[in-house]
């Protein structure tokens, strides 16, 4: 895999975190809290065009809590399932568009599906697929890439 | 501006806007939110509206489809379109612009670049 398909997933979830939450994203796992499935929310967007994949954003409900909470200026209290989900969708979305700017030529125009949301272990993919692990305030989210299409532009 | 109608089928894209229009001062608009082109379409029609904010992927009516609709309406042709969208790149702006858009902006969008584009529409 190159360097430019790790950089630019890289910074696509820097940048959404640090503008839409403004928190900072680190690569450094080690010790970062690990959740159980049941504490986790995914969410799927399919890339179309011009290469066919699959974008899964897997995150701890208590670190959507948070980010939402910053965004909507309320209380962690108050939020509901469907508020950290649609914020899920929102991220995904957003990671997905920085991450195709950067990756594909700057006059190349691709189209997405509509982000949803998928059960935790539905994010195997019969395809190549790769997962890059990021934590925010020591909790541990993920960002998989899958689609083989991806990979075999990266090896020619 | 009296009246802004946002467009986006997630809430948190619609709040995330009203927090930018609030920052730079448009917080006392009416603002209107549509979960789609089709609702933002029934909105328009409803009242003078002097901006309308649209994403581009939705569903039931997306953003582009939403651009055509508005522009070629005789009563609405005259609403400004400003696109906030995370699939936008050069190519992509063209080709909104060319429907009528007066301009894109990327995901996430910070207040300071929407006052800029609306600044850029009011002179």
């Amino acid at each position: 895999m190159s360097e430019k398909l790790e950089q630019d997933v890289c910074r696509a979830i820097a940048t959404t975190l640090e503008n839409m939450a403004f928190m900072e994203v680190s690569q450094e796992v080690e010790g970062a809290k690990r959740y159980p499935a049941e504490e986790m929310a995914v969410t799927r967007l399919l890339v179309h065009d011009p290469v066919q994949g699959e974008l899964y954003l897997l995150m701890p409900k208590p670190l959507l809590a948070k980010i939402v909470s910053t965004v909507y200026i309320m209380p962690e209290e108050e939020l509901s399932e469907q508020m950290l989900l649609d914020m899920l969708c929102e991220l995904i979305n957003t990671i997905a568009g920085l991450f195709l700017n950067a990756y594909l030529p700057e006059d190349q125009t691709y189209s997405l599906g509509l982000p949803e949301q998928v059960l935790v272990g539905q994010e195997d993919n019969p395809f190549e697929l790769k997962r890059w692990d990021f934590q925010i305030d020591n909790h541990m989210f993920s960002l998989a890439l899958a689609g083989d299409g991806f990979f075999i532009a990266e090896q020619s | 501006m009296n009246r802004i109608v946002i467009a986006d089928d997630s809430a948190t894209a619609r709040m995330f806007i009203r927090r930018c229009l609030e920052i730079i001062g448009l917080g006392e608009a009416t603002l209107v939110e549509a979960e789609n082109g089709r609702e933002a379409l029934s909105l328009l029609k409803e009242e003078d509206t002097d901006l309308l904010l649209t994403d581009l992927n939705m569903p039931v009516m997306d953003g582009a489809t939403l651009l055509k609709w508005v522009k070629s309406s005789p009563r609405l042709h005259d609403i400004p379109v400003l696109v906030i969208t995370s699939a936008g790149n050069p190519a992509k702006e063209q080709e909104l612009t060319a429907l009528g858009a007066f301009g894109v902006l990327n995901k996430p969008v910070s207040p300071s670049v929407l006052m800029a584009a609306l600044q850029s529409l009011m002179s």
